[in-house]
């Protein structure tokens, strides 16, 4: 058996260690003999043939190298394991949170702009209000009044837009929360420590009650489409 | 017409009310959910729009509470969701909803269905 080839050493040591139980075994039996105070011929026989079976193992004095040269690979491997956890906690931490915390951010912004745009169509309608009032009796201008309030009322409607895309953002958000859960499960499992967050967890506008589903696409054919199951399904339940 | 509107968006809240006015409908109370709503639904409210999600208590959860309480059975309840799938209809059909709007919605949508809803009630 060679010991200084460039294969790993794990393979020498397992190899080893299974001729080292082969030698053990007519030690141990020599042992149990010897104290139940067995004849001399017989412990003379046992002795010949643990001669014999060390005699067949001349690489037993190989075994601590190839621990040590086991223990070193191990060592090694250990440290490249370090390296991969303190990688997955960077990407865990520092790209899912902050990825998570930008989310937020952008959910908040749009929340507080669009709150800002409702304030502003509502006074423009108070301000139409109060013309409409100046020229009642003007049919021009009352034309007018009431196109621009539609305009605007039309306009506070798709302001909706807000609540689909938070809804959006969330269900990213909770996708992020998902993996991160997954993520750091993998790297406790590296050596059983638990890890703890490097940044904010910044989940603040994304948590709560979402369709992660929630879509702008194809509202006109959706709302057929329920209102013909809604019917269909109405007529059979009242059945 | 008293109208309860109920969703845990603030803003969502706005346009609906914002379009109820649009189309006359001026007298309107809010909840911010299910559970706020139910302690808010009085006697007096003859029509209840409502989001389906929601936190403490969903708006499927809602009408399900509504539909068992004998003041309220009978309420005509519209639901205003982005949720279109056939399970949620069923499910929505089967807790008592009465109407049923996709976001975003019109206020003329809004108007259509609920005068299609209160006229069945």
């Amino acid at each position: 058996m060679s010991v200084s080839g460039d294969g790993p050493a794990g393979s020498d040591l397992r190899t080893l260690a299974i001729e080292f139980q082969g030698t053990m075994d007519p030690v141990d039996q020599l042992v149990s003999e010897v104290n139940i105070g067995a004849e001399a011929h017989t412990l003379r026989g046992r002795l010949v043939e643990l001669a014999r079976v060390l005699g067949r193992r001349p690489d037993l004095t190989a075994l601590p190298g190839i621990v040590l040269r086991a223990y070193s690979e191990v060592t090694d491997a250990l440290g490249g394991i370090q390296q991969g956890r303190e990688a997955i906690r960077h990407v865990t931490f520092e790209r899912l949170q902050k990825g998570h915390a930008k989310l937020s951010q952008v959910a908040h912004v749009t929340e507080s702009a669009t709150l800002e745009l409702m304030n502003g169509i509502d006074r423009s309608l108070g301000l139409i209000d109060q013309l409409a009032a100046v020229v009642p009796d003007h049919p021009t201008a009352a034309t007018a009044i009431d196109s621009l309030r539609d305009e605007l009322n039309e306009f506070f409607g798709h302001l909706q837009f807000q609540d689909i895309t938070a809804q959006q953002l969330a269900g990213v958000g909770g996708l992020l929360e998902d993996i991160e859960t997954r993520v750091q499960s993998v790297v406790t499992r590296f050596d059983g420590r638990a890890v703890t967050a490097a940044v904010g967890d910044g989940k603040g506008q994304l948590t709560g009650a979402y369709n992660a589903d929630a879509t702008f696409d194809r509202i006109s054919a959706r709302q057929a489409a329920i209102d013909a199951a809604f019917t269909r399904t109405g007529a059979q339940a009242s059945r | 017409m008293k109208c309860l509107v109920v969703d845990d968006s603030a803003t969502m809240r706005r346009i609906v009310v914002n379009a109820l006015k649009s189309i006359g409908m001026t007298d309107v109370v809010e909840a911010g959910d299910g559970s706020q709503a139910l302690q808010a639904c009085d006697p007096s409210v003859e029509l209840v729009i409502t989001d389906w999600n929601m936190p403490v208590m969903d708006g499927l959860g809602l009408v399900k509470a509504l539909r068992a309480n004998a003041a309220t059975a009978k309420t005509p309840v519209l639901m205003v969701t982005t949720r279109s799938v056939q399970e949620d209809i069923i499910q929505a059909v089967e807790a008592g909803v009465t109407g049923y709007i996709l976001k975003p919605f019109t206020p003329q949508i809004l108007k259509d269905k609920i005068s299609q809803i209160t006229a069945v009630a």
